[in-house]
């Protein structure tokens, strides 16, 4: 403001050299090259101060000049028709001593009738951020940012980027603009120029600001102004992208405060959503996990129940196989003569037998599950045991996990199907791998095109091998395998191709993988070629 | 030869009953731990088959009983649970054999001419 004062003094100044003129004193106007200079001081201070409001600059000037103009113009003019040099200078000192005070009057009203508008818009800003803090769920958080900003700044576009730190990028989760534009999936990668340039600052800045060649290592369908980061200590969990303002305002300094005061307010906001996030999922995993148990822990009693129910299948079905026995023993004539006795007889003999055996199948399905519930003792160490016991085991939950009658698998575990480790571990990671192997084959099942699926058949191999020092698993299937950008995730934390919800009991391959390495001080490795299968090995120690 | 049969499910117990009979020998029923003592003494049997799970009285403790009555009194227990350390128990009380359930009847009947039949 003070260059465009002292400017406007110095035009001022200049132009008064036309005043003698028009009395007849002979100086020449030489000041009105100062009204150029005028012009050049101006200029700059607006360029400098870039955040200036044009608005309130020519409104200030404005006014300035109409009250000088008067103050001066005025006992000129008196000068002029009277000349009367007594009255137009007492007018002059008059006015000069009110001016200021008229000025700074005139320039209030302006200014606050101008600023009511702006400053109004800052103190929602502020309002709204402290209603952020209460909204917990971040699709709707990142939408009440960007319509908020929109809104009450009256903007071309808001736009909001939070972190996936999961897939490390920055996903476009909010946009809310005046054009259409189609935003699904727009993301930044963290390492990328402009992610790099926001951590690097920390503060909000103007996107003309950013050296040239990271503002030409990303292309947005949207042209925006500015970069407003929301940092939770070091951390950048978020940024907003703002566009111009509709009517061509300038963003002022009061504004890149409010931005600072506010990506605060965003960032503990949004933080709280990812905390209450991951404190509801943590909740889910362990009722999810105490469910299990205390089904666990049902395990005996429902068992005994279901027991005590096929017990009497089991009885009631021999019985009646029995009393068809012994009539047909004692009346061998009666079924001689009459063969629809006789075929009656014989069908009733084959319902019997038929129940007899489903009994004996259920009893197998609930064998499997009580010993997969039950924890012994001794299964927690380290022993020496069957591994075609282990695989029937996971066989039959398989079968039941999936519904399906049969699984189609073959199993080579050669003549010697001993090996050495934890029990009730190794359960648990051929389990999970004949369930990978399954899943792989389902999920080909509906990727592949129809000719194929005729001509495809599902198949997964255990097989058993020995070394000198070693006993290797190998499980093979031909499902869908791993892609090659997928490889060495694999075994990361929490990595999964199926829903974890559907998967429910099962361990993932991250534990699988320190089951084998840590406890057992083997070797798990893979190979698989996308669309053709995968190979699993697991190399166990024959001692440890 | 007489049987008792002892299972807290009334139609266990029938269907059992039944199938002994087939055999040719008698059998009594009983579906209490209390009921079966009670019987027990008015019944004189020489082999009771016992369920070792009932409300009442535990089907052991009614074998134990049972042992004070009539010192050589042989059982067969039926248990639901296939884990070694019931089955132990059950032996270790002095009974001849064991059944898991479901029952299968054609392996009662060898149990019964092994142990039972081939007594005569």
């Amino acid at each position: 403001m003070r260059y465009i004062l002292f400017g406007t003094i110095l035009g001022w100044v200049g132009g008064a050299t036309n005043f003698p003129l028009w009395f007849n004193i002979p100086i020449p106007p030489v000041g009105n090259i100062l009204l150029s200079v005028y012009i050049v001081i101006v200029a700059c201070a607006i360029a400098k101060y870039r955040l200036m409001d044009i608005k309130i600059a020519f409104t200030r000037a404005g006014i300035f000049l109409i009250v000088y103009g008067f103050v001066l113009g005025l006992p000129f003019i008196v000068l002029n028709r009277t000349g009367s040099g007594l009255l137009a200078t007492s007018l002059a000192v008059v006015f000069a001593t009110l001016g200021p005070l008229i000025y700074r009057f005139l320039q209030k009203r302006a200014e606050s009738a101008i600023l009511t508008q702006q400053r109004h818009y800052q103190r929602i800003l502020l309002q709204a951020a402290m209603g952020m803090v209460t909204e917990h769920d971040i699709g709707k958080l990142s939408k009440l940012i960007v319509y908020i900003l929109k809104r009450t700044i009256n903007l071309n576009f808001a736009a909001i980027f939070i972190a996936d730190k999961k897939n490390k990028l920055y996903q476009l989760k909010a946009i809310r603009s005046q054009a259409n534009i189609e935003t699904r999936n727009i993301s930044l990668g963290e390492d990328d120029a402009l992610i790099y340039y926001i951590k690097k600052n920390r503060e909000p800045f103007f996107l003309e600001e950013m050296p040239v060649y990271i503002k030409d290592s990303f292309s947005l369908p949207f042209k925006t102004r500015i970069v407003i980061p929301e940092f939770a200590g070091s951390e950048l969990l978020s940024f907003v992208l703002l566009g111009d303002k509709v009517n061509s305002l300038y963003y002022t300094d009061e504004d890149m405060n409010v931005f600072k005061i506010l990506s605060r307010q965003a960032a503990l906001a949004i933080e709280n959503c990812i905390f209450f996030e991951e404190s509801k999922e943590s909740q889910q995993r362990m009722f999810a996990a105490e469910k299990l148990a205390s089904i666990g822990g049902m395990a005996d009693g429902v068992a005994h129940q279901i027991k005590n129910r096929l017990n009497q299948f089991s009885l009631a079905s021999g019985e009646l196989k029995n009393e068809i026995d012994d009539f047909s023993a004692k009346h061998p004539e009666l079924i001689e003569k009459d063969p629809e006795l006789k075929h009656s007889f014989d069908y009733m003999t084959k319902i019997a037998r038929s129940l007899i055996e489903n009994v004996k199948k259920t009893d197998g399905v609930i064998k499997g599950i009580l010993d997969f519930a039950r924890v012994e003792d001794k299964d927690n160490f380290f022993s020496s045991f069957s591994l075609k016991e282990i695989t029937d085991l996971a066989c039959n939950l398989l079968i039941i996990k999936h519904e399906t009658a049969q699984l189609p698998i073959t199993v080579d575990l050669g003549a010697e199907d001993k090996v050495y480790g934890i029990k009730a571990q190794i359960i648990e990671v051929i389990y999970n791998m004949l369930d990978n192997a399954y899943e792989a084959i389902k999920e080909k099942n509906v990727r592949i095109s129809k000719e194929n699926l005729a001509s495809f058949t599902p198949a997964i191999e255990l097989k058993l091998t020995h070394t000198a020092d070693y006993d290797v698993i190998k499980v093979s299937d031909n499902g869908i395998g791993i892609k090659e950008e997928e490889k060495h995730k694999i075994f990361a934390p929490f990595f999964t191709t199926k829903s974890s919800y559907k998967s429910g009991s099962g361990i993932g391959a991250y534990v699988v993988k320190r089951i084998i390495e840590e406890n057992h001080k083997g070797k798990i490795w893979f190979v698989s070629s996308y669309m053709r299968g995968t190979d699993f090995f697991i190399e166990l120690p024959k001692s440890i | 030869m007489k049987i008792l049969v002892v299972d807290d499910e009334v139609e266990v117990v029938d269907f059992l009953c039944n199938f002994i009979k087939r055999l040719g020998l008698d059998a009594e029923k009983a579906t209490s731990g209390t009921e079966a003592i009670e019987t027990f003494s008015r019944f004189r049997p020489d082999w009771v088959f016992l369920d070792v799970k009932m409300p009442d009285i535990d089907g052991l403790e009614v074998l134990k009983r049972m042992k004070e009555i009539d010192a050589g009194i042989k059982s067969i227990m039926i248990t639901g649970k296939s884990d070694e350390m019931s089955v132990n128990d059950a032996l270790n009380l002095g009974a001849r054999d064991y059944l898991i359930k479901p029952i299968d009847l054609d392996e009662l009947r060898t149990k019964i001419q092994t142990y039972i039949l081939s007594e005569k």
